[in-house]
Parts: C-alpha cells; sequence; structure tokens
C-alpha cells in the first residue's frame, strides 16, 4: 500500500503517554500530529473538527476529569473512541489498552527503550504500522484495539520475543524493515542520480564533439572538393594550351 | 425488554475463540469471591468452570442475553457497557459503567434472578476468562449451604464495592467544575458537599 501523510490525533489524561503515543506516530513517515486531548469531551470535540486520518485513545481517558479517589472516573476511553468512529467514519480509531501500570510500572512514569504497537488478530499478537490500519484497509468504523508493547533492551526489540506467533517473530521489527526501506530508497535514489548526471554529461560532451566532428566532415569535404576542382582545372589547362604547342615545334624543325 | 445483539454497530473487529485447558484451584483462590473456601469446595467448583479465551474487540456476552455463565477474568480487561434506550446525537449508544481486570467477577446474573446479563462484556485486550456454568453451580449453592454461603457473601462484597465507586462517581459529577482544586499533582473528589 502506497505510503501517504498521516494526520494524527492523540487522547490520553498524561503528558507522558501523549508523548509516547506521538513519538509512535512520528516514526511513520509523513505522519503529523494534528491535536491532543486529556479526556473524552475534548477528544471527540477534537475529531469532530479536525478529522484526523488516525485518532490514537488511551482505553482509561476520563469523560471530563480523572478522580484518583474513584478509579471509574477513568474508563471513557472506548466511549470515546465509538462516538469518533461513529461520527467521523473516515477516521481509523486505535483504542491502546495498557497504557497504565502494565506499561510504566506503579511507581510512575519511566522511559523504556523500544517500544512498538501491536493488535491481536487470528489470535496471534502482531505489530503494526499506523498506515496499514488506515480506514480503507480495515472495514469502515471499526475500531483497532492495540497494545503498547515495550522492550527493555534494543536486541530484544530486534528478536521481538514478546510476540507469540512465529511469523510475527520471524517478521522483521518495526524499525527494521523501516531502516531497511529507507536504506534501499538512499540506494536506489543514489544510482538514479548518478545515472542521470551520467546522461546529462553525455548529452553535453556530446554537443562539442558533434560540432568537431562535423567541422572535420566540412574539412574533408572541401579538400576533395578542392582536389577535384585542382584536377579539373589542370586537366581544362592542358587541353587548352596543345595546339600552340604543337605549332611551335613543327616551326623549329623546318 | 430490547435485547441489543450488538455492543455497537461501530466497534468490533476480530473473532472469538474457546480453548479449554487444565484448570487449577489457584485460579480460583485468587478471586475475591471464592478466597474463603476450602479445598474440597473448590473441587466440587473446578468441575463446573472451562478456560475460555476472548480476543481484543469481542464482546463475551451481550446484555439481554440469558445468563449462562459466571465469568472470572484470569487476564486481560474488558469493558462492562450499558446501551442507552435512545439514540441521542454526537453520541455512541454505549456507555461504558466499569472496566473489569484480572480476578473480577463478572456476569453474576447467572446466579442472580431473572438470569439476564444487564452488560455487554467487550475485551480491551486479549482475555482469558474461567466460565462456571450457571445452572449447575445455582444446584450446587443450593445442594452445600457452605458454599452458597460463602460464594454469596463474597459476591455482595464485590457488588457493595462496585456501588460504592458508582456512587462516589456520581457525586464527582455533580460536583466538578473547573475551579476543583489540585492535590499533589492528582484531582481528588471535593470532601464539601455544600460547595
Amino acid at each position: 500500500m502506497p505510503e501517504r501523510n498521516l494526520r494524527v490525533m492523540l487522547a490520553s489524561e498524561y503528558p507522558e503517554v501523549r508523548d509516547l503515543l506521538s513519538e509512535l506516530a512520528g516514526r511513520e513517515r509523513g505522519a503529523v500530529v494534528v491535536g491532543q486531548a486529556e479526556n473524552g469531551i475534548k477528544a471527540t470535540a477534537l475529531a469532530r473538527s479536525l478529522r484526523p486520518d488516525v485518532a490514537m485513545l488511551d482505553c482509561r481517558l476520563p469523560h471530563i476529569v480523572g478522580l484518583d479517589a474513584v478509579p471509574l472516573s477513568r474508563m471513557g476511553g472506548l466511549d470515546a473512541a465509538l462516538t469518533i468512529s461513529q461520527d467521523v467514519p473516515a477516521t481509523r480509531v486505535i483504542v491502546v489498552g495498557n497504557l497504565d501500570a502494565e506499561v510504566y510500572g506503579e511507581q510512575g512514569l519511566t522511559p523504556t527503550l523500544e517500544v512498538c504497537l501491536s493488535r491481536e488478530a487470528a489470535g496471534a499478537t502482531v505489530p503494526f504500522m499506523l498506515q496499514e490500519v488506515l480506514p480503507e484497509t480495515l472495514r469502515p468504523s471499526a475500531v483497532v484495539f492495540a497494545n503498547v508493547e515495550t522492550f527493555a533492551s534494543a536486541e530484544a526489540f530486534a528478536d521481538a520475543e514478546a510476540f507469540d506467533n512465529v511469523e510475527a517473530r520471524e517478521q522483521k521489527s518495526v524499525r527494521q524493515r523501516v531502516a531497511e526501506n529507507s536504506d534501499a530508497g538512499i540506494l536506489f535514489g543514489g544510482l538514479a542520480i548518478f545515472g542521470g548526471l551520467l546522461l546529462i554529461g553525455t548529452m553535453v560532451l556530446a554537443i562539442p564533439g558533434a560540432i568537431v566532428a562535423l567541422a572535420g566532415a566540412g574539412v574533408v569535404s572541401l579538400g576533395i572538393a578542392g582536389r577535384i576542382a585542382a584536377a579539373l582545372w589542370l586537366r581544362v589547362s592542358l587541353a587548352t594550351e596543345e595546339p600552340g604547342a604543337e605549332r611551335e615545334q613543327k616551326g623549329q624543325g623546318r | 425488554m430490547q435485547v441489543a445483539r450488538r455492543c455497537s454497530d461501530a466497534a468490533m473487529v476480530g473473532n472469538k475463540r474457546r480453548t479449554e485447558r487444565m484448570i487449577t484451584k489457584r485460579a480460583f483462590r485468587e478471586c475475591e469471591v471464592f478466597q474463603a473456601l476450602g479445598d474440597a469446595d473448590l473441587e466440587q467448583l473446578l468441575s463446573l468452570a472451562v478456560e475460555r479465551e476472548y480476543e481484543a474487540g469481542d464482546a463475551i456476552f451481550h446484555q439481554g442475553d440469558v445468563a449462562k455463565d459466571l465469568l472470572v477474568l484470569q487476564g486481560g480487561k474488558a469493558a462492562l457497557q450499558m446501551q442507552l434506550s435512545v439514540e441521542l446525537p454526537r453520541m455512541s449508544k454505549s456507555v461504558t459503567v466499569d472496566i473489569v481486570t484480572n480476578n473480577d467477577v463478572l456476569g453474576w446474573s447467572a446466579i442472580v434472578e431473572p438470569h439476564f446479563y444487564t452488560f455487554t462484556a467487550v475485551c480491551l485486550q486479549r482475555v482469558n476468562v474461567l466460565a462456571i456454568d450457571g445452572i449447575r453451580f445455582r444446584a450446587l449453592l443450593q445442594d452445600n449451604n457452605n458454599i452458597g454461603y460463602v460464594v454469596m457473601n463474597g459476591l455482595i462484597r464485590v457488588v457493595a464495592s462496585r456501588l460504592d465507586e458508582t456512587r462516589r462517581l456520581l457525586i464527582s459529577e455533580r460536583l466538578w467544575s473547573p475551579k476543583m482544586e489540585q492535590v499533589g499533582g492528582s484531582r481528588q473528589l471535593a470532601t464539601n458537599p455544600a460547595r
């Protein structure tokens, strides 16, 4: 599927989570975060006004404001997702289900080395990029339920051991795919530029060469023409001088 | 009573998968409702339960369905949603009223009359549940007074806790204003009802 620009909207109560989602979106080529919301009401209003391509919502999004004494105050993520998918069908809504203690730990938000988005499909946990779940690739108005997978090290990320599906493990990691696509792009782009310069150089060099060749051909032609002219003149000259030469020779012989 | 067959037409992707695996007593011990049961009682319970797996987006059961099973969540997260009786503009027809996680019980309508699920349970992540057959469980509760008392006692504690949280949410939404104080970086429920 051809990549295109992505307009992404984020919603989470916590700025650190929004930063994480923004980082994930930033890995997509051409993606730009167009809006952020901290509760369900703002998220739905933002989606209606901005009409983004993708909206990523924390499932524990408060409807208005989250209260530590009332855990139920933070359960508006799915509701906001359903409302957005209903009101703005062109927006692909992604609900991220584990942006809480499962990812960041009870001590608070801590940075992770490597993260990616994954979703469950046919019994497998599969990493995905936002481009893959745009509206035209899935049933319209379908909500995507995703998780953020975290890896303690780059090696673990490369091994993708967090995924319980053999095919997913054999797949290249998200970062590897992005890197390889970039390398291939750079290589083919370089070759194309070199070929173009070569063609231009050839054309540039060919023009004076052609001029020189034409000039040479002209000189040769002039030479041949001159030779022919000289030969004709000599013949004509000899033809006109012969009767005079014979009378002189006869006069000398009496 | 109108039966809602789907949580939302705008919502879900994924297939329901059921797998049966060996269930251990430990799985029941970690649930608040069954914690106080002895080993012998848990053995009887084991025979009534099967393990099932649902993927993110699956509906475990729908509001209005016949409540066949009492379920204990073993892993993952699910949202309990109620269907609104009227369609409101710019608003989804389903409203989340609770989120259940590991070792929570749901579907207690399987042992409480009229035995119809009052919510729709939607998986936010891949979920493993212990499904206890409702009819056989009710028969066990009737036949074994000890199990009956312990289970109903535990269930009432769970229901009371949920009721308390729901009331606090109701109060907080009525008292909420943009001027609600922030204390220590987290927002706490205002304690002065006269505000």
